[in-house]
């Protein structure tokens, strides 16, 4: 076992810390008004969606990482 | 604080000599009613019995019984209920084999008594950063939480050893993050996972007397996921268990759909004349912590339990440094 599986989970941590920071700064602060009893509704429907998106986003780059750094450790 | 010690420390002595004395007569009892299953990894015809968890469910009751003497919280309860539900649920899969889909199905229920004792807040933290309330998703996280970590352990569970080993090295992790974050009541209740783990241990490692089965490692993994929510340490939680994510990350992106290992027909692993672990070239078959651990070559069952190990203190240690980093508002 060679350096790859750490690194892969540094990469990991890393984009756990990065994705945290986007949440809290762009989640955080977002708020939907206007719609009387739905805003809580609608805010939290929202964010759940854009939470979401980043989830697929953070495992499409994992899946990318994934076969980029263990196609060099198998080969080499 | 001094006044947690005593509870502390009488906990983790219940955790560890329930399991430690409850094992051997369950051994036993299990070899008498040939309920034993052929380790795969041995050169020789080599049974072991399984499953070992009633004996580990026996330790977290009895340790959190005797917390709960001590301070009447729901978090207790919920970790109890919990993990009694998960090991119910692994014990159904162990007597008779379920589709691929019954375990993170039937471990929604179990995450059940966290949603309706309130035992969770629904803001996430974040290290760094501070925290984001969602509340609508956070019961999304509460319902998706306890089937992953109950997987995810379950999933590791690959080789003699690893499962319970796995589970001190990240059981202890967590528990210390939780001290870093002076969360210490939640930090003392989550005490008794490690040390059920360690006295599991004793007769999973290499060679295995007993193995857990389906029913101690959701156990395991479904305390271990309910620590996560009612100390709110998500994120840490997660960090800690980032070796078995990979793990089930690897195999649901190479299979592409939820799968029991037994419906695989691709092997991962073979063995070499000296019965050696070595990664396969079987195109069909799913890519696996272990399989990537042996890319570079053939290595004993000993050394790649010994890899995991090595894997589980890395981010053992990334978890540590996330809890101090929980501190640090930038």
């Amino acid at each position: 076992m060679k350096i790859g599986l750490f690194g892969f989970l540094f990469v990991m941590w890393v984009l756990i810390l990065a994705g945290g920071g986007i949440l809290v700064t762009l989640l955080g602060p977002f708020s939907i008004s206007g719609y009387g009893n739905f805003d809580l509704l609608l805010t939290s429907t929202l964010k759940a969606i854009i939470a979401i998106i980043l989830v697929l986003v953070w495992i499409l780059v994992l899946s990318k990482l994934k076969n980029w750094i263990f196609k060099k450790e198998i080969k080499s | 604080m001094t006044e947690l010690i005593i509870p502390a420390i009488v906990s983790c002595v219940v955790a560890f000599f329930t399991v430690y004395v409850i094992t051997p007569p369950l051994i036993k009892f299990l070899q008498k009613r040939n309920l034993a299953v052929k380790d795969m990894n041995k050169k020789d015809h080599v049974m072991v019995v399984r499953p070992g968890g009633p004996s580990i469910i026996a330790g977290i009751i009895a340790s959190e019984l005797v917390l709960y003497g001590f301070f009447q919280i729901n978090e207790i309860l919920a970790i109890m209920i919990t993990s009694f539900i998960a090991f119910v649920i692994g014990y159904v899969d162990d007597r008779k084999v379920m589709g691929g889909w019954f375990k993170p199905v039937a471990l929604v229920i179990a995450s059940a008594p966290i949603i309706f004792l309130g035992t969770y807040d629904s803001d996430l933290s974040f290290p760094l950063f501070g925290t984001v309330q969602i509340p609508a998703l956070y019961l999304g996280l509460i319902i998706f939480m306890i089937p992953i970590t109950g997987n995810t352990i379950n999933s590791i569970d690959v080789l003699n050893g690893v499962a319970s080993g796995f589970m001190i090295i990240a059981s202890f992790s967590l528990s210390t993050a939780l001290f870093i974050l002076q969360n210490y009541e939640i930090a003392i209740i989550s005490l008794p996972l490690g040390f059920v783990s360690l006295a599991f241990y004793k007769y999973h490692k290499i060679p295995s007397k007993i193995f857990p089965g389906d029913s101690g490692a959701l156990t395991l993994g479904a305390m271990y996921g309910t620590i996560a929510i009612v100390g709110h340490v998500e994120i840490i939680a997660a960090v800690a268990l980032l070796p078995a994510i990979i793990n089930s990350f690897l195999f649901l992106s190479s299979m592409k759909r939820i799968v029991e290992h037994r419906q695989i027909k691709g092997k991962p692993v073979e063995h070499t004349e000296d019965f050696k672990l070595k990664a396969t070239n079987d195109k069909t078959a799913p890519v696996t912590l272990v399989r990537l651990i042996l890319a570079g070559g053939p290595l004993s069952e000993k050394q790649v339990g010994y890899a995991i190990f090595k894997l589980a203190i890395f981010s053992g240690i990334l978890a540590i440094i996330t809890a101090f980093m929980m501190r640090v508002s930038i």
